[in-house]
């Protein structure tokens, strides 16, 4: 960690990561008390790679995200409000409460959404990109996806065309060594998946995922990188998946070795405890600290009150938005 | 009015869009220095440069759900898919992204993409060259499917799919590219969806169909009236939407129907055409719906086989005969 | 046992029929027999009557709803636990037997062909049904040489059932025999008939006269003139006359402005023809005797009987006298001669036993007189004390003397 950052850089920072933890805890809560609906998979002890690598972005920049997209929705600026409300299945959400916790997306914000189909988000920020290309307008574009979605054939495929095109987009892997039951190294051959990079000559970087000045300076170099015309990287944030899969995934495949890494994650990497250190080496005051502690409390008491008070859709929305244009008749047959 | 073929009025509507819209591109594998494996981006990249006509690597899963991401970003793109057989490398990005993202973000984002999937057999290009596979994107609810039979409405449907704010899936049929037709020289030819249209009036019995089996409907027609019977050949043009007014005016006119079309007869959407007749038009009808449609087989590479697979003229006239005696 | 109430075809030309009254309520015990509903069309009434005993088990069709003929109307079952499958209601319900008199199968739904009337075992097309069900016509009567009944066989067998009722109709209507012209006469007649009917409230009244006298009267003129012949219509004419002069109410007209007197009277004599009747009048009659009057007669019925009347010979009667005695006839009710305002029927003479002034039954000859008024100009007092009057000479001749 270097120490060149302003107080305010870094309370923007910890804000950041803590929304997303204070977010995600709540929800799992809600979740377990039967207040939201389907599968919710929380991003708790990963969330400074979302907020480090978004702190890199511009507001007029774009991110898609994957089946964990709380994460990096809420560091681009989706509302917490709205976002539990979608969650909640409430017509307030950002959704409506038709996407859900999948598909969370806030297109005002440049969120252009999570995905449930691993990799998908990929290509979708390679179009991104390629609009911003075309039209040769300075906008980048992140692709979050995990170490799982980097087996995928259009996460290779996407790679290679932001290469040769030059594509303004940053691949940002969350390498948390699972895909649900399966740990990484099992089905990859490489060390890390930044080397992957080497494939399609482009930068590879692997930081630290748990250290979120790491990610900011590694994804912010991808960053400026693109936006000048330089093409595409890939930027592999090593963290752990200490909670299981999703909400509700009981994770009997973990030996005893891997609970106790996620143990030791847990209490020994909690990104938001070594950045409270680093905070306070760095001479950020503690009253700051509790002050960002309980505003971000309140907001997110807030967003539960606000998507508990919130009605669920009419039922005349059910059919509502399938299509842009003679949606009824589309419908109808 | 000129005489064009299919590909070039294919190809004119691309450009046309194009000039009109910074935010139309089209992309896909050849279709910029080769100009299309069928010639219908032919000397478009000339003028639009190589990223607004760009040839992709063979790719489609990534540069389709690129289209699909480029458009959530208000670009219009024009995705070719060199055959529709390629659906099975292609799907999700069409299905579970461009289908379903205007429903799932509640209304914040269009995907007003176009799907350019050419379709049919009849050119002895064996099983994985030869489907014409509209009827499994018809089931994907948020995909508009639209597929013309001949050059004028190959254009102005092609137009108003670039136009349309939903995601298109436009099938033309690779024996139609060459065939030539009057293509009235407006600026702005557009042919609406959900919009059919009768080619040939009749009394005696309906002739559902689009695309290249429509013309053997045509040429049934022909036959028919040899033998007294007056058939009347409805060109769907727009699958969803359907216009359904269309079909009901015909079959309530003639009381007896047959649809005809090149995807194979079981789950196609001829099967669809026939509940919706039977349960809202049934007491129209004096006979059962026949379905003409290719052999629920693979598409067989040998000339002779190929064609005991998919319906002609004959066939289809055939069935007319059978539907209207029984 | 279910069994079905179906409209019936009572006629070959009904197509619906209209519910007017059910007799009995859904669960209401019936016997063979009992009416259970009045029905009815624009040419029939009747009652529907129950083929089976049981239970009223359920009406499908309401009062005052018309249905096509052999539409179900409801169910007769043993009990109300019954099942009638699934009876769907009003004009859907299928035809049911093709006539009411049939015993209709039991509702199942797995009946098999006995069950004729069921949909599924006739095989038609859904067009050709709702066309049969249009024309009212049962889709198990419709032939056809195709596995499925089209729209084309029902319309066609539609057609021959029009053409072989009209042609039966055609048969019936031809039994009655040739059609002639109506001649002018006859036209005219049935005119003025109807004319008199229509207009003037007509009442006739009538009394047996003891015609003993007359007959000796009649005798005794003709005894003294056999060359010219009195009739006793003449002599009537005469007695109807005289009693006018004392009695004038009923000589009279009807106009549209009042009742106009007559200054003489002048009294027509229905005159029969061989295809009709010319009634010529005999003017101022109350002035001459009968032997005069008996010429005029005469020669007017001849000129009658050539077709030679005029209209001076046809005009201004204020009363008329039709005989039909000739024939047999005792009373009858004539038709005013508008615009007079009564006319006399004359009956047979016939010999009968009467009651004497010593209150004995002897032999008598009695005639019957029938008074027909025009109740507009009289009532029923005056016309009867012109009855009497005429009644009395008949009687009694001296009395026209007096």
């Amino acid at each position: 960690m270097t120490g060149k950052y302003s107080k305010d850089f870094m309370l923007k920072a910890y804000e950041n990561m803590l929304r997303i933890r204070e977010f995600e805890q709540t929800a799992i809560n809600c979740s377990l008390k039967g207040m939201t609906f389907g599968n919710l998979h929380p991003c708790v002890y990963q969330e400074a790679i979302p907020a480090g690598a978004v702190l890199a972005l511009e507001e007029q920049d774009y991110v898609t995200a994957s089946h964990r997209g709380h994460g990096s929705s809420i560091a681009k600026g989706a509302r917490t409000d709205e976002m539990m409300a979608e969650l909640f299945g409430k017509k307030t959400g950002c959704c409506g409460g038709k996407g859900g916790s999948l598909h969370v997306t806030d297109v005002s914000k440049g969120v252009l959404g999570a995905n449930g189909i691993v990799a998908a988000g990929i290509p979708l920020a390679g179009g991104s990109a390629l609009a911003s290309k075309i039209r040769g307008t300075d906008e980048v574009t992140i692709a979050f996806f995990g170490d799982g979605a980097s087996n995928a054939g259009v996460f290779h495929e996407t790679m290679n065309m932001a290469a040769a095109w030059k594509l303004p987009l940053v691949f940002v892997c969350e390498n948390n060594s699972w895909a649900v039951s399966v740990r990484i190294d099992r089905v990859t051959n490489t060390d890390n998946i930044a080397v992957r990079a080497k494939g399609y000559d482009i930068p590879g970087n692997s930081v630290d995922g748990n250290d979120i000045i790491a990610v900011y300076e590694a994804v912010k170099e991808a960053v400026d990188f693109a936006r000048a015309g330089n093409g595409p990287s890939l930027i592999e944030c090593t963290t752990y998946r200490v909670l299981a899969h999703n909400v509700g995934d009981p994770m009997k495949y973990r030996t005893q070795k891997e609970i106790d890494d996620a143990k030791y994650w847990q209490t020994k990497r909690d990104p938001l405890i070594l950045f409270r250190d680093y905070m306070a080496k760095h001479k950020v005051p503690q009253k700051d600290v509790e002050t960002v502690d309980a505003a971000i409390h309140e907001e997110i008491k807030k967003a539960v009150e606000f998507a508990s008070a919130s009605a669920y859709p009419d039922a005349d929305t059910l059919t509502t938005d399938v299509y842009a244009s003679d949606n009824e008749r589309c419908v109808a047959r | 009015m000129s005489r064009i073929s299919m590909s070039n009025a294919i190809r004119d509507a691309i450009c046309e869009e194009m000039r009109h819209d910074n935010n139309v591109f089209i992309m896909g594998e050849d279709v910029g220095v080769s100009g299309g494996a069928f010639g219908c981006s032919k000397d478009l990249m000339q003028e639009f440069g190589e990223f607004r006509v760009l040839d992709t690597p063979i790719s489609e899963m990534a540069f389709t759900g690129m289209g699909v991401g480029a458009a959530m970003r208000g670009m219009r793109p024009v995705v070719e898919i060199m055959f529709d057989d390629f659906l099975g490398v292609c799907l999700d990005p069409i299905m579970n992204q461009a289908a379903k993202i205007r429903y799932m973000t509640g209304g914040q984002a269009n995907v007003p993409v176009v799907f350019r999937l050419p379709m049919g057999c009849g050119r002895r290009n064996a099983a994985q060259h030869s489907q014409c596979l509209e009827a499994l994107l018809t089931h994907i609810p948020g995909l508009k499917v639209v597929a013309p039979s001949t050059p004028w409405e190959a254009k102005g449907l092609l137009k108003t799919a670039i136009r349309d704010d939903s995601p298109v899936a436009y099938f033309e049929h690779k024996l139609l590219y060459a065939g030539k037709g009057e293509v009235p020289e407006e600026d702005d030819l557009l042919v609406p969806f959900g919009q059919a249209a009768v080619k040939r009036q009749g009394k005696d019995i309906t002739l559902i169909s689009w695309s290249r089996q429509l013309l053997f409907c045509e040429d049934a027609a022909v036959e028919l009236t040899k033998e007294g019977i007056d058939a009347e050949v409805l060109d769907l043009r727009s699958l969803v939407p359907l216009d359904w007014d269309a079909i009901h005016a015909s079959v309530s006119k003639t009381h007896h129907v047959v649809i005809v079309h090149e995807g194979v007869k079981r789950s196609g959407f001829g099967a669809e055409l026939s509940a919706q007749i039977s349960e809202e038009l049934f007491d129209d009808l004096d006979a059962p719906v026949e379905r003409v449609a290719s052999l629920n087989i693979v598409a067989p590479y040998t000339g002779p086989l190929e064609d005991l697979y998919f319906p002609n003229s004959q066939r289809i006239a055939e069935a007319a005969k059978r539907v209207l005696s029984q | 046992m279910v069994t079905k109430i179906v409209m019936p075809q009572l006629g070959t030309t009904m197509t619906e029929g209209t519910v007017q009254r059910w007799h009995k309520a859904v669960g209401d015990p019936v016997r063979k027999g009992e009416v259970l509903l009045d029905i009815s069309t624009d040419k029939y009434a009747a009652e529907i009557e129950s083929e089976a005993d049981g239970v009223l088990r359920a009406t499908l069709i309401q009062e005052g709803d018309e249905v096509p003929v052999l539409a179900v109307l409801g169910f007769i079952a043993d009990d109300m636990s019954e099942d009638i499958g699934e009876a769907t209601p009003a004009p859907r319900a299928e035809a049911a037997s093709t006539s009411a008199a049939e015993p209709a199968a039991e509702v199942k739904q797995a009946a098999p062909v006995a069950s004729e009337s069921e949909p599924g075992c006739v095989k038609a097309s859904p067009l050709a049904r709702k066309t049969a069900k249009e024309m009212g016509i049962d889709i198990a009567l419709v032939p056809s040489n195709r596995a499925r009944i089209k729209q084309a066989d029902v319309i066609r067998y539609g057609e021959s059932l029009r053409q072989q009722s009209a042609v039966a109709l055609a048969a019936v209507q031809s039994d009655e025999g040739d059609v002639e012209p109506l001649t002018p006469m006859r036209k005219v007649i049935g005119a003025r008939m109807t004319q008199s009917i229509v207009t003037a409230p007509q009442v006739t009244e009538m009394r047996e006269v003891n015609a003993g006298k007359l007959i000796a009267l009649r005798g005794r003129i003709n005894a003294r003139n056999p060359d010219g012949k009195v009739s006793y219509g003449d002599i009537l004419a005469k007695m109807v006359a005289t009693a006018l002069v004392n009695r004038p109410a009923m000589n009279a007209s009807m106009t549209e402005v009042g009742i106009r007197r007559g200054r003489g009277v002048h009294i027509g004599l229905a005159v029969a023809l061989t295809d009709g009747l010319v009634v010529p009048v005999i003017r101022d009659v109350e002035r001459k005797g009968i032997r005069q009057i008996a010429k005029e007669s005469a020669a007017l019925v001849e000129k009658a009987r050539e077709n030679s009347l005029t209209a001076v010979d046809t005009e201004g009667a204020t009363f008329t006298i039709s005989n039909l005695g000739g024939y047999g006839v005792d009373g009858f009710t004539p038709i005013v001669n508008l615009p007079e305002c009564g006319i006399l029927g004359l009956g047979r003479i016939v010999r009968k036993p009467v009651v004497d002034e010593n209150d004995q039954v002897v032999a008598g000859d009695v005639m019957t007189l029938s008074l027909t008024f025009d109740h507009r100009v009289v009532d029923g007092a005056t016309a009867a004390m012109l009855l009497a009057l005429i009644a009395g000479y008949v009687e009694d001749p001296e009395h026209m003397l007096l």
